[in-house]
């Protein structure tokens, strides 16, 4: 569990991410925070972009750099499949000085959102 | 009840262990020279009443807002909506503290522009330099206290910027959010930086500095030619302020009286009709239906980032905020002596103007937000029906791929949509179709490539559509060598037999 979570968070507590199926067991963990400064990327499907809604910063499917100032390609986090489970480590804010990662949280991977889907995951 | 003479005693008992009597006389009948009894001068201790608005206000707050972050946003939808008149003292604390930035802006560009920082008063102005990073520092720990979507991703973009300092970003933007994730801790430590320290240095260098206003007397009207020296200034104010001089109460001190008043009642009016600021939605991270916008001191900032290229922003970031507040604090040693009138100084006049300037624009623009892509653009924005009228299937199967794919988010048409990338009104007469092909495959510039995302045929759909995007009275572009190469009678080029 996260060492620093309190009781008194509330819903910050929540960490959102977008998981993308590559295959049964396969997935890439995308953080939601824009490379750029941090915005809620969206995912747009139809176009299979990420779009951030802040300074333009857009990405493609497979989280690498498309277009605007984002320097680098979207964060992603650690996972592993237990029990059936999609248990993701993202307790840490992503940012350009550390490498997304501390703490597990889970999903189960039978019920999961699927290819891109958003996952509401709670700390 | 006691009469006249026991209050007299009462009065007395205290002066007698406190002797403030002489040093308040002091302070309110000393002479200050008459032409500084000017409208100019009341920017500064309309600065100081707004200061103390916010200080009773945000007392008030504080009896009911919840400094936690599960309860916060609550309490202050609470202030708005349950406590009578909650709404009122949000909004006054809001607008006072819009009005404080403001009016300290103004009185250090006053300041600036009548040469008041000049011999002896230095000091008054590097105090002044803290006392408005401190007024800044107010308002963007006041936007966290709010505690809704948007201080939520602000303390974001705050981690971001602070993560690029390097070798010790990661520890700064543990120092900032208290932990690895916006969270409580963030909230907590905030709250103590809004509430007990920064508004503690505030009111402590607000005193330092009112006291040399005091002591050093308030800055005589600069004159052409009259110039500041070391040797004699200090000489020369005592003249003017003794000989051609007025109690600084009243004769100076009524109209900075009337001049708070006023801007006391502007904020009151301001909060009335434009009611609180937020809080917006609630600050879920995972709500991420938001367009995060920082507060209006900080528009600019926004701004900038936005237009800076991705190479320079780093480098910006870390070295601009040094080396402006570096430039402010060196402003009155690099030009402690001299010319004080404007009329005289038309480089501080021109960089004066040039701030401002630069500040408006960036603001306005970050009020409209171009670089913004337009997120609901493409399922929102109707297509105008002369696009489509008399248009091909393949060009109506082109206009609905142009929706769909998104197109419409960044590329305006018929003035909607948005306006990252040009208007496609016209394209048809900038692009020829093998242009727009390789522009939509490629991308390029802060374009995405969409040949991974669009097959071929609808490529082929998308080009047909904008190829109708031209004026009637103005033909579509056209690849001149393709066209000689088909219509010319010249000889083709062969190829050499050996």
């Amino acid at each position: 569990m996260n060492p620093f979570k309190q009781s008194w968070d509330g819903e910050t507590d929540n960490v959102a991410c977008w998981v993308r199926r590559e295959g049964s067991s396969q997935f890439t963990v995308f953080a939601i925070n824009c490379a750029h400064l941090g915005c809620p990327v969206r995912w747009f499907p139809q176009s299979q972009l990420f779009m951030c809604p802040c300074h333009g910063g857009v990405y493609y499917a497979d989280g690498s750099r498309a277009s605007g100032p984002p320097e680098r390609g979207l964060f992603t986090y650690d996972y592993k499949i237990a029990n059936g489970q999609l248990q993701i480590n993202a307790g840490q804010m992503p940012s350009l000085s550390n490498t997304a990662k501390l703490v597990n949280i889970a999903v189960p991977a039978k019920q999961g959102p699927g290819k891109d889907g958003d996952c509401g995951c709670r700390g | 009840m006691p009469g006249m003479s026991g209050w007299k005693q009462v009065y007395d008992w205290f002066e007698r262990r406190l002797q403030i009597e002489g040093p308040v006389k002091d302070a309110v009948l000393h002479k200050v020279p008459r032409n500084t009894a000017s409208w100019w001068y009341v920017f500064g201790s309309a600065a100081f009443t707004l200061l103390m608005l916010q200080v009773v206000t945000g007392i008030l707050l504080a009896l009911v807002y919840v400094p936690s972050a599960a309860e916060a946003w609550n309490s202050l939808n609470i202030l708005n909506h349950q406590v009578p008149l909650g709404w009122f003292l949000r909004a006054i604390h809001a607008w006072g503290s819009n009005f404080m930035v403001a009016v300290v802006f103004i009185h250090m560009a006053q300041v600036f522009l009548f040469g008041a920082y000049k011999f002896p008063r230095e000091l008054t102005w590097t105090v002044g330099v803290f006392l408005l990073l401190m007024t800044l520092g107010m308002a963007f720990t006041g936007q966290v206290l709010r505690f809704d979507q948007d201080a939520y991703w602000g303390l974001g973009i705050g981690v971001f910027i602070m993560s690029r300092v390097p070798w010790v970003g990661g520890g700064l933007v543990h120092l900032l959010l208290g932990g690895p994730v916006i969270a409580g801790a963030t909230l907590s430590r905030f709250f103590a930086l809004h509430v007990f320290v920064i508004p503690g240095t505030l009111l402590f260098l607000a005193a330092v500095h009112i006291w040399m206003v005091l002591k050093l007397g308030v800055n005589e009207w600069p004159m052409p030619g009259r110039l500041v020296r070391k040797e004699t200034y200090v000489e020369e104010y005592n003249k003017l302020a003794h000989e051609d001089g007025i109690p600084f109460v009243p004769g100076a001190f009524w109209k900075d009286l009337v001049f708070s008043g006023a801007v006391l009642a502007a904020v009151a009016v301001c909060a009335a009709v434009f009611g609180p600021s937020g809080p917006g939605g609630q600050p879920d991270p995972s709500i991420i239906q938001t367009v995060p916008k920082p507060d209006f001191p900080f528009l600019w900032i926004y701004a900038v980032l936005s237009y800076l290229p991705p190479s320079m922003e780093t480098p910006f970031i870390l070295i601009a905020p040094i080396l402006m507040i570096a430039g402010l604090l060196a402003v009155p040693f690099v030009a402690s002596e001299g010319e004080k009138s404007w009329h005289r100084r038309p480089i501080a006049v021109l960089a004066l103007s040039l701030v401002a300037v630069s500040w408006a624009v960036f603001t306005h623009l970050a009020m409209s937000t171009p670089w913004s892509p337009h997120m609901s653009a493409w399922s929102g924005d109707t297509l105008p029906v002369k696009y489509l009228q008399e248009a091909t299937p393949l060009v109506r199967q082109g206009a609905v791929i142009f929706q769909a794919k998104q197109c419409r988010n960044c590329h305006s048409v018929d003035g909607r949509g948005g306006e990252r990338g040009p208007a496609l009104d016209a394209v048809a007469t900038r692009m020829t179709p093998d242009q727009m092909r390789y522009k939509v495959v490629t991308g390029g510039g802060n374009m995405p490539a969409y040949g991974k995302n669009l097959s071929p045929p609808e490529i082929e759909a998308l080009v047909s559509f904008l190829e109708t995007l031209h004026p009637a009275n103005e033909p579509p572009a056209f690849d001149a060598s393709r066209h000689l190469a088909e219509t010319s009678s010249a000889p083709q080029p062969v190829s050499a037999k050996p």
